[in-house]
């Protein structure tokens, strides 16, 4: 780091030194971090320049200032700062904040190194809530003070699970609440902190830095450190670092702005502004302000790099656009074939599923002949067993029996909710039928949940997101699979949506606001919105009231015809099973004991099991 | 010209009542028939001799116990019987119909999309699909501000028409009418009549059962009278039902 | 050259440091010593150990008398000092059965192995207030030799068996083997996140704000979303437990010290599908010092967090939100400058008002109905 040694401040009225000198209190010559504490947080440090954006866990230590101020940053600078350094540090751009000034006299107490408040002289600067104005040297450092580190604290409250999206880069949830803002408040209303991109690979919180800010840490030519002190999180923007703010390709990301303002001071418009006395604005960084009132800064390069091409304009929004009146039909979907030249979609070989001790060797003693899926041998339940079958595209394989039968057991296997104790599960779609599903990882098969599997829950609140709106439900599954047009997302939103008989003029409510039978179109639309190769409907009408049920049904059954999907429906209900497949699958206690085509079943069926099933959907 | 579309040997259907304390009712004991293209034979008997269950049973509705059930399709002979299902699924649509005494379309699909989904579904594109189906409709009366009605709503008369001209348009090799014009009025009859002898023209196979012995003497070639499981005679309309009195 | 605006940021801070010096150190009354703090203010001298992670007792009392009295503020003052000093040896881990017993009862059993030895507790004293003039009088006859009014222990009776050994003994505890879990968590070096191993949930409770989480506890109990009951107490303790670390030169376990802990043992009632309903489970809790309140949460929510801590948000909870330096830290860098965030949020919500303006045509309906 360069090492200016002249301070700037030694000029001022009175210097920490002189302050000290006057008050009755012991020396600040004492180190505040322990050198073992300093080396564990450089190594953090390391990983986060290595992996830009990805918020490394540290060791972090308590500071003789509290948590939430400034404990993060100042570790971190502590960490990398010598004797040799010139220190700056700012708090809403203002070298004189009680924050910046309480923090530098620890710094510079416990380091012994420079200080100044002329970011050119700065090597490290420690920030809260801004970037200098003045562009920092390539070798410089910019330390930020981060309050939450976790950028995706809004949408997901629990760590795990924002640590699985992070591992998984699966960021929809952040993207549909853009998609939510952008609906109800026609602009994305995030202020401060605002999501970002960092190399392409990790959603990352811009600690409160105004979006103001936000551009100048995309390909910047310093490092840029972030530490979160009370969260015990670092994380790094290295220079030339692509950080590229979260929003729709067709909705422009905005900076704060407000028409004709000016620095009441220096008369500056291309600074970040706050309010200054009543009606007036001033820069927010004081060195910046007061150097163009001394002549003493680079304007015009100052006003070159300003993001002013970012400021807010209304006339290029998005904002609240309608649907379109006349919804555009869907396209129809692309299907890919398998390996063997057979025109399966979906195969499932010999699936098994035992709750309890004992896996195969349970199954003995358990079926339909011995009258129990509890095994004799273990006491564990036997839920499927020995389940095979496939389907085709546009084809519809029925799955049926009393609850308890087994039958949504095999779906939950078939989506990996349960871990199947045995069978493969093979789809065109992946290696072309070449590899058993069921064999990949968690976060593969999740992965296959967004194109390739469409799901239709019994429940719709287990299919949907109540809070979110009916577009915005279809959003998330669109995004997850990489739409990023705003108005694509919402055309083809509404084309799913018209589709299924939802009332465009309820695109925009919040599903919780639906009725059952709304709420299931809903769902149905969202499990088509990738149109996945295979749907998968579990008990689909079991919840809705006759009519509502009807209506649904029929929908379903011009779906599964037109979308060419490969299709298992679960259900207790003959009628549903007879309304939408052409074969079936008889079950009872987790064995398959009847299977042909669906109305052959209805009208001949073999097993005393069936006929008891038919006579009861006779009456 | 004898060519055999349908070859029925020695068909045997027995169902046993699981759920009535087991016990079996004997439908079919051992049925020689065959269908040439082009031929239109009826079915005779008493009720319960076995007519609609013999039909459902080359429908593969019912499955049978025993014997054989072969199409001759264009790529070759098809043994029904023990085809597996998803083949027989896809058989159905293209080359073996079946229309039942009643419609069972879902409710809420209008004539027009019933009759020109199963159009499609023998292998007609879209457009000629609509339009072959407006004719089956018109040929057969139906008011056209009905075509695009919830077929749930239609009358039983409406509803037999739309479920005829489903079956009929662009028509498969071989098809099975179970009691189509029951339910119709004089001079909606006489159109549907008149559209099945025109099958015949067009070289379909027509296997049939009517409960109306003046319609098999005006449309069948042949009438195979049933009893009891068994077939007990067959020929022309005359021979087997006795002279038009 | 070099901005050199007004600092009078510095020295109203230093004014008000000095205005919190003079008024605390300088005033009329005598100074607290350290050991009079100590002597007089036993159990929160504890409280701050406990809470501060560090067992040095005059270095809680000296950040006690700094803090005001604060207890939060001087676990801050102990933590802050303990991250300027070098970690020179790690302790050897200690059997809590080598406990030399203060105090120590048994709710569980009438009659349990050992005593039920009630020592210095006010638990069973009225609570009220007293308000002397002056010191109160020596006893007559003086004070016994060991400080102390009770008779003389046996080492037996410092060492009790422990009641769960007792149930153990039944055959009534479930057993854990796969729970090992032999190198504790180090909380300190690494951040504790979800999926943490016991260790690490145990460290944070011992360390956790005594109030935090009582109040963790009682919501569990009490709130709408806690399923935790109560256990029934097997084991309450606080003694001595050696300190011991090994010897540079022969890497022999060398007693350096003793320290005071509180230790309790929570018997929990299994009822869940899964679980064996015909045993218990045992949950645990340690804390530095004398804190009964907290060693007997900590138990209660150990064993909950075990039975139901990674499906609901207990883990959670217990991990990340009841370490009071971290919660009042957040809580009071509220107070910090804002200004230019705040600027950042108005700005949005006038660009949300302009938007609505620009979008205030009425929307007809569109699309079909739906049936």
């Amino acid at each position: 780091m360069s090492s200016p040694s002249t301070s700037s401040i030694s000029s001022a009225a009175a210097t920490v030194g002189e302050l000290l000198a006057g008050s009755a209190r012991p020396a600040e010559d004492r180190g505040i971090l322990d050198e073992g504490a300093k080396r564990e947080i450089r190594r953090a440090a390391l990983s986060a320049v290595c992996v830009p954006g990805y918020q490394v866990p540290f060791g972090s230590r308590e500071m003789p200032v509290a948590r939430g101020w400034g404990s993060g940053g100042l570790q971190v600078t502590l960490a990398v700062v010598g004797a040799a350094d010139t220190v700056k540090v700012i708090d809403q751009g203002d070298d004189d904040g009680v924050n910046a000034t309480n923090l530098r006299r620890l710094i510079t107490g416990s380091v012994g190194c420079a200080e100044t408040t002329d970011s050119r002289e700065a090597s490290v600067v420690q920030t809260r809530h801004r970037v200098p104005e003045q562009p920092l040297a390539a070798d410089d450092v910019l330390v930020l003070q981060v309050p939450v580190p976790e950028p995706l604290r809004g949408v997901q409250k629990s760590v795990a699970e924002c640590a699985r999206m992070h591992a998984e880069a699966d960021y929809s949830s952040i993207w549909v609440s853009l998609y939510e803002d952008l609906v109800h408040n026609g602009v994305i209303s995030r202020s401060t902190g605002y999501p970002v991109l960092v190399d392409g690979r990790y959603v990352m919180a811009t600690t409160p830095i105004p979006r103001w800010d936000v551009p100048r840490l995309h390909r910047s030519t310093h490092l840029s450190l972030f530490g979160a002190g009370r969260e015990k999180r670092i994380y790094a923007v290295p220079p030339y670092t692509d950080v590229v703010p979260l929003t729709f390709d067709d909705v422009p990301f905005e900076v704060e702005g407000a028409r004709g303002a000016r620095c009441a001071r220096c008369g500056s418009v291309d600074t970040f502004l706050v309010e200054h006395g009543s009606a007036r604005f001033g820069c927010s960084d004081t060195e910046w302000c007061d150097r163009v009132r001394a002549g003493d800064a680079d304007a015009e390069a100052h006003r070159a790099a300003a993001p002013l091409a970012l400021l807010p304009e209304a006339a290029r929004r998005a904002g609240r656009q309608r649907p379109p009146v006349e919804t555009r039909p869907l396209p129809p979907p692309r299907r890919t074939g398998c390996a063997d030249g057979t025109d399966w979609t979906l195969k499932v070989d010999r699936i098994g599923k035992v709750h309890g001790p004992g896996g195969a060797a349970a199954v003995p003693g358990t079926g339909p002949e011995h009258r129990t899926a509890v095994s004799p041998v273990t006491g564990a339940v036997v839920a499927a067993w020995d389940i095979g079958f496939d389907v085709a595209p546009g084809e519809a394989l029925g799955l049926i029996g009393e609850s308890g039968s087994g039958k949504s057991t095999v779906l939950r296997c078939l989506v990996g909710e349960e871990a199947a104790t045995t069978g493969t599960v093979r789809l065109a779609a992946v290696d072309r039928g070449r590899t058993d599903v069921l064999s990949l990882t968690p976060a593969q098969r999740r992965r296959l949940r967004i194109d390739v599997l469409g799901f239709v829950h019994q429940d719709p609140a287990a299919g949907l997101t109540l809070n979110v709106t009916a577009g915005g439900n279809i959003a998330e599954r669109l995004t997850a699979a990489g739409w990023r047009s705003y108005r694509d997302i919402r055309a083809r939103a509404a084309a799913l949506l018209d589709r299924v008989e939802v009332p465009l003029v309820r695109m925009d409510d919040p599903v919780a606001t639906f009725s059952g039978g709304m709420r299931q179109r809903v769902q149905i639309a969202k499990a088509l919105a990738t149109d996945p190769a295979v749907l998968l409907l579990d008990e689909p009408t079991t919840g809705l009231d006759a009519s509502v049920a009807a209506g649904v049904l029929d929908l379903l059954r011009g779906l599964l015809a037109e979308r060419d999907a490969a299709a298992v429906v679960v259900s207790h209900d003959f009628g549903v099973i007879e309304a939408l497949t052409d074969r079936s699958l008889v079950m009872q206690l987790g064995r398959v004991v009847e299977q042909g085509l669906t109305d052959q079943l209805f009208r001949d069926p073999h097993h005393p099991y069936t006929q008891r099933l038919v006579a009861a959907a006779r009456r | 010209m004898y060519e055999p579309v349908l070859e029925i040997r020695s068909l045997r259907k027995t169902f046993t009542l699981h759920t009535v304390d087991g016990r079996t009712v004997v439908s079919l004991r051992g049925i020689d028939l065959d269908v040439s293209a082009g031929e239109h034979v009826a079915l005779a008997g008493a009720s319960g001799a076995g007519k609609s269950s013999l039909l459902r049973c080359v429908h593969r509705s019912y499955l049978p116990d025993a014997g054989t059930v072969t199409l001759h399709t264009g790529g070759g002979p098809v043994e029904l019987t023990a085809l597996p299902d998803r083949a027989m699924a896809r058989l159905r649509g293209r080359e073996l119909g079946y229309v039942a005494q009643f419609l069972t379309t879902p409710p809420r699909t209008g004539p027009l999309e019933v009759v020109a989904a199963a159009g499609r579904r023998r292998g007609l594109r879209g457009p000629e699909a609509s339009e072959a189906a407006a004719a089956a409709l018109r040929r057969l009366a139906l008011d056209e501000a009905l075509w695009d009605v919830d077929c749930g709503v239609l009358s039983g008369g409406e509803r037999q028409r739309v479920n005829l001209a489903a079956g009929t348009v662009s028509p498969p090799r071989v098809l099975l009418l179970d009691e189509p014009v029951s339910a119709l009025d004089p001079a909606n009859r006489e159109r549907a009549l008149a559209l099945m002898e025109s099958l015949t023209g067009r070289g379909v196979a027509v296997l049939a059962v009517y409960h109306d012995t003046a319609v098999m003497h005006r449309l069948a070639s042949r009438v195979v009278r049933l009893a009891d499981g068994l077939v007990v005679a067959e020929g022309s309309p005359d021979e087997v039902l006795g002279a038009v009195a | 050259m070099g901005y050199s605006g007004a600092r009078g940021g510095l020295a109203a801070i230093l004014a008000a440091e000095d205005l919190v010096r003079s008024a605390r150190d300088r005033g009329p009354q005598p100074w607290a010593g350290t050991e009079q703090i100590l002597a007089r203010f036993r159990l929160a001298v504890d409280r701050v150990m406990g809470e501060a992670g560090l067992y040095h007792e005059a270095t809680a009392a000296d950040a006690f008398r700094q803090a005001e009295g604060d207890p939060l503020e001087a676990a801050h003052l102990v933590r802050a000092h303990r991250s300027t000093l070098p970690r020179i040896a790690v302790s050897e881990p200690v059997d809590p059965d080598e406990m030399t017993v203060l105090r120590r009862i048994v709710p569980a059993h009438r009659t349990p192995d050992g005593p039920q030895l009630l020592g210095r507790t006010s638990d069973y004293t009225g609570r009220r207030l007293e308000r002397p003039d002056g010191p109160p009088d020596p006893p007559a006859g003086g004070l016994p030799a060991n400080g102390s009014a009770t008779p003389a222990r046996t080492a037996a009776q410092r060492h009790p068996r422990r009641f769960s050994a007792l149930l153990r003994q039944a055959d009534l505890l479930v057993d854990h083997p796969a729970d090992r879990d032999d190198e504790p968590f180090d909380i300190i070096r690494r951040p504790a996140r979800p999926g943490a191993p016991r260790s690490a949930v145990l460290a944070s409770m011992a360390r956790a704000e005594t109030g935090a989480l009582v109040g963790l506890w009682y919501r569990s109990v009490l709130g709408p979303d806690g399923h935790i009951h109560e256990v029934t107490l097997g084991e309450v303790r606080h003694g001595r437990l050696p300190l011991r670390v090994r010897h540079p030169h022969t890497d022999a376990p060398v007693t350096i010290g003793e320290f005071r802990v509180t230790e309790t043992e929570a018997i929990e009632d299994l009822d869940e599908a899964d679980e064996d309903r015909t045993r218990f489970d045992l949950g645990y809790g340690l804390c530095l010092g004398h804190n009964e309140r907290k060693a007997i949460a900590m138990a209660n929510l150990d064993i909950a967090c075990r039975r139901f801590g990674r499906d609901g948000p207990l883990e959670q909870l217990l991990l990340l939100t009841t370490d009071g330096l971290d919660s009042g830290g957040f809580l009071e860098h509220l107070k910090l400058p804002h200004y230019v965030t705040f600027r950042s949020m108005v700005e949005r919500k006038q660009a949300m008002r302009e938007q609505r303006e620009v979008a205030a045509q009425p929307t007809e309906p569109l699309g079909r109905d739906c049936r």
